[in-house]
């Protein structure tokens, strides 16, 4: 057994070496489709990441009647205060959401203009929630006050960010799904090249009475190494680029959320590899099961 | 001891082999002769489970070919010896190596299969031509390590394809000179050929087929019962 396995692995590095071009056609898609997999993963982890994010600090943002009346002020945080879950009340004068809307678009002027001549908008109360699970109660309670008009919070925003990530999770297999389809024929082709190369050995083999596993070892051995040394370099590739990516964004935007490489990568380059051998053993066992009789 | 009872192999319209019943016994010396096409290669597949009866059931020893699983092929394959008219040697491997990869496939050990190739070789009568490589030696020696890597594994049957084919006079009677060397020490023999004054002069049991079926079926006989200026024709 441990003599059968030496031989296979022998033999399977014997083949990808003098196969060199095929060999290298299959490790580059396994790479390439392996990257691909990587990218949507890391975006759809990130993406996930930010909801997280944005999850924890969700606000509840409760607008006043367009008459408010400022000497109820107090009254009106006080109010607020006392709902049960809510942490910290902190109110808006409609002047200083004017000046935040201006530091926010104050390029654009002309879009400023409309708004600066009659201020539109209004006094509110911005109240973050402790527990995000219960924002939709809390709100409703908020609203029941007599002088808010209208509740807006970010669980809309939160919800489609979501939405967003399993979109581009479910896109991303689908692709991956695509690809994998696309290095199943390049590997079970150059199976089949090695299988054309050897078609003599082999027909002596079955002649003097080698077992299924003598002749397919070598045969299965090799598939596994394209498929693995495929997914070795798309680790590469994905851990070499992400971890730049990361010290990038941590140097010049700083306040862009963004995954840390560990333990992401150490996750990742593990499923790209598992990935790799089982396409390299499907399709070099779809070779063998297919031009090789026992 | 060989048993082929009604035996049977089309391929879609094309009939191969058809209704052969045949009783080759445990050391038994047999030719198998008939025109090409006659269904002598299919039978000799058929018996070393290269191919699989359409009809009938094949015995040879315990095994039964008809009902064989796929994984018990190569333990079949391990007691029958098959020699063929192209020799099938690997030119990349010497001599050596050509005849230990039989013993390598069956697990043996290292030791074992330093001892007994030299004494396949001497029994084929190449002793010591261990580093030759395939391509350095004549087709009658060719042949020889063939028969020679048939063998390695002590099978008790022995096929051979128009053996003799390929090789000249003196090479073809040496050849014939082994296989009844391997009869006389117990294994049983098969060989389908064409070539007639071998068949004539070893006076062995002659299995004569034609069209898949067996026509003839002779204990001691030649390679026919026409006159020879018809055998010098058909042949």
């Amino acid at each position: 057994m441990f003599r059968l396995i030496g031989r296979s692995v022998t033999e399977g590095f014997r083949s990808i070496v003098a196969h060199g071009l095929m060999s290298f056609a299959a490790v580059a898609t396994v790479a390439i489709s392996l990257v691909v997999l990587a990218f949507f993963l890391v975006v759809a982890a990130n993406l996930s990441y930010v909801a997280d994010i944005l999850e924890a600090q969700v606000e509840v943002v409760a607008y006043a009647h367009e008459d408010f009346d400022r000497q109820w002020r107090g009254e009106l945080i006080r109010k607020v205060e006392a709902i049960p879950g809510v942490g910290e009340v902190y109110f808006v004068t409609r002047e200083e959401a004017l000046d935040r809307l201006r530091a926010q678009f104050g390029g654009q002027a002309d879009l400023l203009a409309a708004v600066e001549e009659d201020n539109p908008l209004r006094d509110s109360v911005e109240v973050s929630v402790e527990d995000p699970e219960k924002i939709e109660d809390v709100s409703a309670v908020i609203g029941s006050i007599d002088s808010i008009e209208d509740v807006a919070y970010q669980q809309e925003v939160v919800q489609r960010l979501y939405a967003i990530t399993s979109a581009i999770r479910t896109a991303g297999v689908g692709l991956v799904f695509l690809l994998a389809g696309a290095t199943f024929l390049l590997i079970s082709n150059t199976i089949r090249l090695t299988i054309y190369a050897r078609r003599k050995e082999i027909e002596i083999m079955r002649l003097v009475g080698a077992s299924a596993g003598f002749i397919w070892g070598p045969l299965l051995v090799e598939g596994i190494l394209l498929g693995v040394i495929g997914a070795l370099l798309a680790s590469g590739i994905v851990a070499w680029g992400y971890t730049d990516l990361v010290v990038a964004i941590q140097g010049s935007l700083p306040f862009v959320p963004i995954l840390n490489p560990q333990p992401l990568l150490a996750n990742l380059m593990q499923l790209l590899l598992a990935t790799g051998l089982i396409i390299g053993l499907l399709s070099s066992w779809f070779s063998a099961f297919r031009y090789v009789r026992i | 001891m060989i048993v082929m009872s009604q035996v049977a192999k089309t391929y879609g319209d094309i009939v191969a082999v058809d209704d052969v019943t045949l009783n080759i016994r445990k050391g038994e010396f047999a030719f198998l002769v008939g025109r090409s096409g006659a269904g002598k290669s299919t039978l000799i597949q058929l018996l070393y489970r290269e191919e699989r009866p359409t009809k009938g059931t094949i015995m040879i020893d315990e095994f039964n070919l008809t009902r064989m699983r796929r994984r018990e092929i190569p333990r079949l394959r391990r007691k029958v010896g098959v020699v063929f008219q192209d020799f099938k040697l690997l030119a990349s491997k010497n001599i050596y190596q050509n005849i230990a990869f039989a013993l390598e496939v069956t697990g043996a050990p290292k030791r074992f299969i330093q001892r007994r190739v030299p004494q396949v070789l001497a029994l084929v009568g190449l002793q010591g031509r261990e580093r030759a490589y395939p391509d350095q030696l004549s087709g009658g020696e060719q042949q020889r390590v063939a028969l020679a890597r048939a063998i390695v594994n002590s099978p008790r049957v022995i096929l051979a394809d128009e053996p003799t084919g390929n090789l000249d006079r003196d090479s073809s009677w040496q050849m014939m000179r082994i296989f009844s060397e391997l009869n006389k020490r117990g294994a049983t023999v098969v060989v389908a050929t064409h070539d007639w004054p071998i068949v004539d002069a070893m006076q062995r049991r002659v299995i004569e087929l034609k069209s898949g079926r067996v026509i003839r079926d002779d204990a001691q006989g030649g390679y026919s019962d026409h006159v020879s200026s018809d055998r010098a024709i058909s042949h």
